[in-house]
């Protein structure tokens, strides 16, 4: 699990209107189904109760004061391996009805782009979903994955679909926004706080 | 500084913290968070590092309680990458893998409850009323840890601190020659 603070611009009054706005916004950037289709990515979002559920008909965005969501992401991938395989099988089939010892690289790169495309229509794609939940009150978004390309696939999706940035919470961040060492008039010693060692003799020291 | 900036050249907070909680843990410290108290237990599993890149050196831990590999590591200058806790808020008990640098809660086991699961929930409102329980319950977890982080921040930041990593050293050595 990872949090992230969302940055808004203005104060957010979470009324039911808002809520309104966030479902409409939810469901122009729902997720698009590729299975019939030789896109190879796709990416949106999904009910946290089932992932082939992009209408949000059941109310699911939504809990309490939280909007609840998956991000559902799905990928076309022919392994390297799989696609050299092919490949040099369809040069070798080229050569042999042309009967000529070696292509042309401008072949080769025809070859090589018309085996990708048929591999591709006919991969299936791989899913992936993780959730999050959104407290629109205190702002903070939570997301259950830790995987850097998910959360980087997360950040850009919340920034188009909500016009607005979200910013991992990391210590130094947490430290920086807290309360109670900003009562302590500890955050604007933070910046100069060296990293210290443990070990005999050198303790405390930088 | 941005995000990255603040990661590379800020991230030793996040293990110091780890080291500092592992020490406070062993000593047998209750934390206070508002009306609960908090117990946290080193688990046994660890992974420490030292260095970067090509020149990085990994070591993990498992299987002793008393942390004697995950000690010796650390008096050779290796910092947390990760470890296994619980953590016991109230009558909640709580496991889960923290990885200090980036403050992420990996393998999080919530404590069971009365209507702990989703699947098999039928009306709406049971299921809603589970989803809400599983917030409420990741929630507590997110904002007790970041307020024992602000707990050690509070030392970290002040002359405090040269006197309390002393300690964390002392206790090093003794687990060392134990």
């Amino acid at each position: 699990m990872v949090s992230f603070d969302v940055i808004a611009e203005g104060i957010i009054i979470p009324d039911s209107e808002y809520y309104d706005h966030i479902l409409e916004r939810v469901r122009t950037f729902a997720f698009q189904d590729i299975d019939d289709s030789i896109d190879e990515f796709s990416v949106g979002w999904v009910s946290i109760l089932n992932m082939f559920d992009s209408e949000f008909s059941d109310g699911s965005h939504r809990n309490g004061e939280y909007v609840t969501l998956a991000v559902r992401v799905d990928e076309r991938k022919v392994p390297p391996a799989i696609l050299e395989k092919f490949v040099v099988k369809e040069e070798l089939r080229v050569k042999q009805e042309k009967q000529i010892p070696k292509l042309s690289r401008s072949m080769r790169a025809d070859i090589k782009a018309r085996v990708a495309t048929e591999l591709f229509r006919k991969a299936e794609p791989s899913a992936s979903v993780f959730e999050i939940v959104w407290d629109v009150e205190k702002n903070v978004v939570l997301a259950f994955t830790t995987d850097k390309k998910k959360l980087a696939i997360l950040e850009d999706l919340f920034l188009q679909c909500f016009e607005m940035h979200i910013r991992q919470r990391i210590p130094y961040t947490i430290a920086e926004n807290s309360i109670v060492l900003l009562s302590l008039d500890l955050v604007s010693k933070l910046e100069d706080v060296k990293e210290c060692s443990f070990i005999a003799g050198n303790a405390g020291r930088a | 500084m941005d995000l990255i900036d603040l990661i590379t050249t800020k991230g030793f907070l996040g293990q110091e913290f780890l080291t500092w909680l592992c020490w406070k843990a062993d000593e047998g410290k209750v934390f206070k968070v508002g009306e609960n108290n908090i117990v946290i237990t080193f688990k046994g599993k660890a992974a420490l590092s030292f260095g970067e890149g090509s020149e990085c050196e990994k070591v993990s831990c498992s299987g002793s309680r008393e942390m004697h590999e995950a000690m010796l590591a650390i008096s050779l200058g290796k910092k947390f990458e990760s470890a296994e806790l619980q953590i016991d808020i109230g009558d909640y008990s709580f496991t889960f893998t923290l990885c200090p640098g980036l403050m992420e809660l990996k393998s999080i086991k919530l404590p069971k409850t009365a209507g702990s699961t989703v699947d098999g929930a039928t009306e709406e409102a049971e299921i809603e009323g589970m989803v809400l329980e599983r917030i409420f319950l990741f929630e507590q977890l997110r904002e007790t840890m970041e307020a024992i982080f602000i707990t050690f921040m509070t030392v970290r930041s002040n002359i405090l601190w040269i006197d309390e990593a002393r300690d964390i050293s002392r206790w090093i050595q003794e687990r060392n020659d134990i």
